[in-house]
């Protein structure tokens, strides 16, 4: 059964997208079979791969049943990475959107009918702490929270996991927290090492691998890379995001979750 | 910024969510924070995370010269994790530790190595004893600063005067200005009688 992940922030603009796109990159380049889901109604995975608003099929249709969900998933060039993005959503029916994605309970649907072909899912959410949200977290087993380098980022963290805790209690008692990543980290600036290190010395459940903030994305975003795509040498940035991905599979591992890698290996012989 | 008198940050109610939904073992909650009444929602008052201005005054010329003058104002702490993270803000260290005479680490805070500090803790303290030997004459050893490969780690002496010492460890990239020092040893043992 898939290890579903629901990357959730109350605040805007703290790298959801961009943690969910590349996570989903590295463990698929991991050799990871790896879904990610697009319930954003803004459709930002779409966007930050550069693609046209209207250009993929995916959720929208799939509630409506206009499409099949294998029509609806886009498989790749990376063969162990798929995507079911948010579909072509007019902006003006998100409201519309927004309820059937909580009351058809379409995302415990699409996981159970994909639950066997993937070791992650990986659900990119919209931020805030709406419905759509709620809802994946009731789909999930995981939630990944990033948080950005910033005050307001720092001071609305309970909110989030204040959710997420009311739905552990009265939804989904299988959901668990993987815990915080911090991003768009800048220790030389005063500010942001101020906040990083009273998220360190302060709150536990920080996990080692942070995203500082670079360049690197604005060109990811203006080629509809991820990171790891880009041309040239290998980003350090890439490099960041396989650490995630193995620092998130040690923590699944110690959680009792599945990763498909055996706890045990034979003996071998070096010579 | 000239004023870096932000406010602390109230995170209380993120500590007890995160106590909640964390394994136990994860847990970091400070025992010793100070609690107001139970309440069933968000609420609580802001808590003195000592987050306070330590740099004050800059101007060009100092930033030039590349000195600060940090603000030592004495204040008063009711525990080793609260001193450990004022002197990790002052110093910009990545992890603090406190470590007794006998070498038993009794708090600790921020990114800790995976194999954690009681050993260095240990050897730090076995270290400081004989490296006091060195030259008797100097008086106590205040502090310490190792620069290894991989590290910085600072060490900070603050004796009882009951045959006693604690250590407060530091593992921080940067090294720390004499001024600072001085800083953080003056507010340890301003704070020893209501530590130890």
């Amino acid at each position: 059964m898939a290890n579903i992940i629901s990357v959730v922030s109350s605040k805007g603009g703290t790298g959801k997208t961009t943690v969910a796109l590349n996570l989903a990159v590295a463990l698929a380049e991991n050799g990871e079979n790896t879904l990610l889901v697009d319930v954003d109604p803004l459709g930002a995975v779409g966007l930050s791969l550069a693609q046209n608003d209207a250009e993929w099929t995916g959720l929208a249709e799939y509630i409506i049943k206009a499409v099949s969900l294998e029509d609806a998933v886009i498989k790749t060039k990376l063969s162990t990475l798929s995507i079911l993005p948010r579909g072509r959503l007019d902006p003006l029916d998100i409201g519309k959107y927004e309820q059937l994605l909580q009351s058809s309970a379409v995302l415990r649907e699409v996981i159970k009918s994909v639950g066997d072909s993937f070791r992650y899912i990986i659900i990119d959410t919209p931020s805030g702490l709406g419905t759509i949200t709620r809802a994946a977290l009731s789909a999930s087993t995981f939630a990944l929270l990033p948080l950005q380098a910033e005050s307001l980022s720092l001071r609305s963290i309970s909110q989030t996991l204040r959710v997420i805790s009311h739905i552990k209690e009265s939804e989904n008692p299988d959901l668990q927290l993987l815990g915080i990543v911090a991003t768009m980290v800048l220790l030389h600036q005063d500010s942001s090492f101020h906040i990083m290190n009273t998220v360190w010395s302060s709150l536990s459940g920080v996990l080692e691998t942070y995203i500082p903030r670079t360049d690197v994305y604005a060109l990811a975003s203006e080629k509809g890379l991820p990171v790891a795509f880009l041309g040239g040498k290998y980003p350090p940035e890439a490099l960041r995001f396989e650490l995630l991905a193995t620092e998130i599979k040690n923590i699944i591992q110690e959680l009792g979750g599945t990763t498909g890698d055996p706890d045990e290996r034979p003996q071998r012989e070096l010579i | 910024m000239n004023d870096l008198n932000v406010n602390s940050y109230d995170l209380y109610d993120a500590q007890q969510l995160l106590s909640a939904l964390l394994p136990k073992q994860k847990s970091v909650l400070q025992e010793k924070q100070p609690q107001s009444a139970v309440r069933k929602y968000l609420d609580l008052s802001a808590v003195d995370t000592t987050s306070q201005p330590l740099i004050k005054n800059i101007d060009k010329e100092n930033i030039e010269n590349k000195t600060v003058e940090y603000d030592a104002g004495l204040r008063t702490f009711d525990s080793w994790e609260s001193i450990i993270v004022w002197c990790m803000s002052l110093s910009r260290a990545e992890a603090g530790f406190v470590v007794d005479s006998q070498g038993f680490v009794i708090a600790s805070r921020g990114r800790l190595p995976n194999q954690g500090v009681e050993g260095t803790g240990a050897e730090l303290v076995c270290s400081i004893e004989q490296l006091e030997r060195i030259d008797p004459e100097a008086g106590k050893l205040l502090s310490v600063e190792m620069d290894f490969d991989k590290k910085r780690l600072l060490g900070f002496v603050a004796s009882t005067g009951e045959g006693n010492c604690y250590v407060v460890g530091l593992i921080s990239p940067e090294s720390v200005s004499l001024s600072g020092k001085q800083a953080i040893i003056q507010q340890i043992i301003h704070n020893l009688p209501n530590l130890d």
